[in-house]
């Protein structure tokens, strides 16, 4: 099939609310190779035509909902297992000795320094800085899974704004201390995991779609 | 046609069957199968066999090989070592299941 109209077809699935190119990649094989059977069995079709009854055959737009929507809770799928990959990663050797460097250090901090709760504000505003900053940069981007990685750090910021106002976090009680000291550790390794995703979500995308990344 | 409701629950089962015994199948060539395959008589949308297709691939049942062809990508499935376990354990569930189907329907007279 030419160039042209795959080109068309990409444009069609656009226009029909399929905007992102990792979503759309399958969807235009599948109606390319329909477009070329409509043709085969009836020479007088024409592309316009072919294009319209693979839409249907595809269940319209309830169809597109339906393929979004498993898109979509793949993808998620897919970001959930980049950040716990990169958070287990803390879990093993060499990077545990960073994970255990980083609890002695808040455990130091929020025994010895009574700023802790603005030094935790300032950690969730630089995260919440690092997420407003990934997401404008992604404004244009074509593919669904990176677009949804910035969601995902929504998400965890999300978690680290409601975990404060818990009762369990304030007083000086030893429970309280590590409570502290262990959400500290995790604010700072969920740091470097937002930072790692990008990254990650570019390899991906590139193993992918080595055409377009 | 038959009543899609009543492929609804066989859907994976029938995909598993379909990649075992061809090795590597694409979106719409899986569609085109089973509708010759049952004379016309089952007709999949392709908004609920690519959800389908991605489940499965979810759950480590199916493996992806993606390949150029006539300028697009395509994109095949295939079953995984898993995959492979799994469509032997669906078809014997199924068999058994339209066994006790047909129980119902045509019971036996003694």
């Amino acid at each position: 099939m030419s160039p042209e109209r795959i080109t068309a077809i990409r444009r069609y699935l656009r226009i029909n609310g399929v905007k992102y190119y990792d979503v759309q990649a399958e969807l235009i094989d599948h109606f390319a190779t329909a477009v070329e059977n409509a043709e085969r069995e009836n020479p007088e079709i024409s592309f316009k035509e072919a294009l319209i009854k693979a839409h249907r055959s595809f269940g319209g737009k309830e169809g597109f909902r339906k393929y979004i929507e498993a898109a979509e809770s793949r993808v998620l799928k897919k970001i959930w297992q980049l950040v716990c990959g990169v958070l287990l990663q803390f879990l093993k050797w060499p990077y545990f000795f960073f994970t255990v460097c980083a609890g002695l250090f808040w455990y130091y901090i929020v025994g010895t320094t009574p700023f802790y709760l603005e030094m935790y504000g300032a950690g969730v505003l630089i995260l919440l800085i690092a997420t407003v900053y990934n997401t404008w940069k992604l404004r244009d981007c074509n593919f669904f899974l990176a677009k949804r990685s910035g969601n995902a750090m929504g998400w965890i910021l999300y978690l680290l704004f409601y975990i404060p106002g818990q009762p369990f976090l304030f007083g000086n009680s030893h429970p309280a201390v590590w409570y502290q000291t262990a959400l500290f550790t995790l604010l700072s390794l969920l740091f470097i995991a937002s930072l790692k995703l990008t990254t990650l979500v570019k390899q991906e995308t590139k193993s992918l779609y080595p055409e377009v990344a | 046609m038959l009543n899609n409701s009543l492929l609804k629950g066989t859907l994976n089962t029938l995909i598993l069957k379909l990649l075992a015994d061809n090795g590597q199948m694409y979106g719409y060539e899986i569609i085109q199968r089973i509708k010759e395959s049952s004379d016309d008589a089952l007709l999949i949308t392709e908004g609920a066999l690519y959800p389908a297709l991605h489940r499965l691939e979810q759950q480590g049942l199916l493996n992806i090989d993606l390949r150029t062809v006539s300028g697009r990508q395509r994109k095949y499935y295939a079953l995984s070592a898993k995959g492979k376990l799994r469509s032997g354990e669906s078809l014997m569930e199924l068999a058994q299941f339209l066994g006790a189907i047909h129980n119902i329907i045509k019971p036996k007279t003694s």
